[in-house]
């Protein structure tokens, strides 16, 4: 099934405007990358997606209603009482997700484990873990870009949305670790590429190991760095100040006619 | 005289014979904590992650995801410094997996404060899913590390393992039960003394202390299920026996006193008195020394179950 990512976006905006609370930002520079994913792999099947930034939830909320796998009662419920769709990830009440996430740092560890799992259990399938730039600014997530390209394995790949915003500002005004991103992480192992993160088949080709990777696959595992825009598809919400920002009615109207579909 | 983390070491492996689905995870303290044996009996189940705790706790939620049971150890303080990993990736996620925490309590010794498991317990108390057990022997760390490999978990489980070679009190182990394992002498018991870990053998000796110099009768109850705590067991104590103490090797607040007194607190108003380390950092030093110094030696427990209750106050 073919999914647009405005469609995500404006049932992105439905969901934080409805209950006053929620992250647009870091959702909209994700909404490309959630849509390849959900249409070329079966996450959530023998595929898993460790959203390692779990403030984006609200995008994997939309693409799952997109796709029938909630219901427009259950998407209604997103942060109230009794719902399956909490503020961040949370596996045990809704068990289509494949990791409980929220504190940021955790979901490459967790996504380690599950490729580990995979290998000795001999099972098929890929294991996608989103990052936020800004997060890599926690110490487990070198630990873990550290830890795994020693397994030799290649059933994970780290996506990191590098999105240039976070909570309390512009990502290069907190750390210089975005001046050689790319070289940094590659360091530790990785074969690292980056590459449009608004653009899907940009994203479709890079995600293919035999397509675009097989003459250097190696030893190496893959991190892609997906160069994005924070709020992307709004014009005013392309800033870090939407990270967490609920708009107005005004805002609202705007940014629906913004996203068109 | 053997230490509860031996009996991790010698019987993880055999259980890894028995059992297909056991993997061992190690933080570079594979030999201190002794979970480096089932890397030689089971090398492709065991993964050195390095001295990055978090990784560790992070790749055992992963991996149980695919019906493995993972065991990751390190030191006590290590391993419960990283609470927000256990939090997210283990307690709220209830993955069924057994953190070990080693080198709990003063009685390391001379490495000091730093490699000391003092407040473990109570850090893991307080995390919701999270089931806690500190065996007081080597064969009831054997009995322990059975259930734990044998049963269907459904939620996150702390084990706390001593590194001190203790005397190897025999006694059954049921998951969730307290243990009387030494109740009064000629008269019915007047006092309780609770104990957890690996300090129940300075606790029978001071109750042995206590009988013999005075008319007071001790009966001694091994708590090693911290969480869930046998209720029953406090509130029975608590109505058959006069005076009640809690002796930890570890913080009085959280642990075992706090633990007991909460069920007191709820269902027994009771006065009681909780004996280890009343929220100070100890130091580095020969561990008779520490226990000396901070009243944990049988000695010491011994003065202050007497302090509390003189002999005289019996009938």
């Amino acid at each position: 099934m073919k999914i647009n990512p405005n469609v995500l976006r404006k049932k992105v905006i439905d969901m934080v405007r409805d209950k006053q609370s929620g992250h647009i930002g870091g959702a909209f520079s994700m909404a490309e990358l959630t849509c390849v994913l959900y249409e070329d792999y079966d996450i959530g099947g023998k595929d898993k997606l460790i959203l390692s930034k779990g403030h984006a939830v609200p995008i994997i909320y939309a693409v799952l209603h997109e796709l029938g796998q909630i219901t427009d009662e259950e998407l209604d419920l997103f942060r109230e009482i009794d719902s399956p769709l909490q503020g961040h990830p949370d596996k045990e009440r809704l068990p289509l997700l494949d990791a409980t996430t929220g504190s940021l740092g955790q979901g490459l560890s967790i996504a380690i484990g599950h490729s580990l799992g995979k290998n000795l259990r001999d099972e098929k399938g890929t294991v996608f873990c989103v990052l936020g730039d800004g997060e890599l600014q926690e110490g487990q997530v070198w630990e873990s870009l550290m830890y795994y390209p020693k397994t030799k394995l290649k059933n994970l790949i780290c996506i990191v949305d590098w999105n240039k915003g976070q909570n309390d500002g512009y990502s290069k005004d907190v750390t210089i670790m975005y001046d050689n991103l790319r070289e940094r992480i590659s360091s530790f192992g990785w074969r690292t590429k980056i590459i449009d993160g608004h653009d899907m088949e940009v994203i479709r080709d890079n995600l293919d190991f035999e397509k675009d990777f097989s003459h250097l696959a190696g030893d190496k595992p893959l991190c892609l760095i997906l160069d994005t825009i924070k709020g992307k598809g709004v014009s005013f919400m392309e800033h870090p100040d939407w990270h967490c920002k609920v708009p107005t009615d005004e805002e609202y109207e705007i940014a629906m006619k913004e996203l068109g579909v | 005289m053997k230490a509860t983390r031996e009996a991790f070491g010698n019987h993880l492996p055999l259980m890894g014979d028995k059992y297909d689905n056991i993997v061992a995870l190690d933080a570079d303290l594979g030999k201190a904590t002794k979970i480096a044996s089932f890397k030689e009996s089971h090398p492709d189940r065991f993964f050195q992650i390095g001295i990055a705790e978090a990784n560790m706790i992070g790749i055992s939620s992963g991996l149980s995801e695919y019906g493995y049971k993972v065991f990751l150890a390190s030191f006590g303080s290590f391993i419960t410094g990283r609470y927000d990993i256990i939090r997210c990736s283990l307690a709220y996620s209830n993955r069924p997996v057994i953190i070990v925490g080693t080198h709990v309590g003063m009685a390391i010794g001379k490495d000091g404060v730093t490699q000391m498991g003092l407040e473990d317990v109570s850090i893991m108390r307080a995390l919701p899913n999270m089931k806690i057990l500190n065996p007081a022997s080597y064969s009831e760390a054997i009995k322990v590390i059975e259930y734990l490999c044998e049963t269907k978990l459904d939620s996150p489980h702390y084990l706390r393992l001593g590194r001190q070679p203790v005397e190897d009190v025999e006694m059954p182990f049921e998951f969730g039960k307290g243990q009387i394992v030494k109740d009064g002498n000629v008269l019915s018991p007047n006092i309780t003394l609770f104990s957890t870990g690996c300090i129940l053998g300075d606790v029978i000796e001071a109750s042995k202390l206590i009988e013999n110099n005075t008319s007071h009768s001790v009966r001694v109850v091994n708590i090693s299920t911290l969480k869930p705590i046998d209720r029953d067991m406090i509130i029975k104590c608590a109505k058959e026996t006069k005076y009640l103490f809690t002796i930890e090797d570890h913080s009085i607040v959280g642990g075992l006193g706090s633990a007991v007194s909460e069920v007191l607190t709820d269902e027994y108003p009771k006065k009681i008195t909780r004996i280890g380390l009343n929220d100070i950092f100890p130091e580095s030093a020969p561990p008779v020394d520490l226990y000396e110094k901070y009243g944990l030696s049988a000695g010491q427990i011994a003065k202050k179950v007497l302090s509390e209750h003189p002999p005289h106050n019996r009938f």
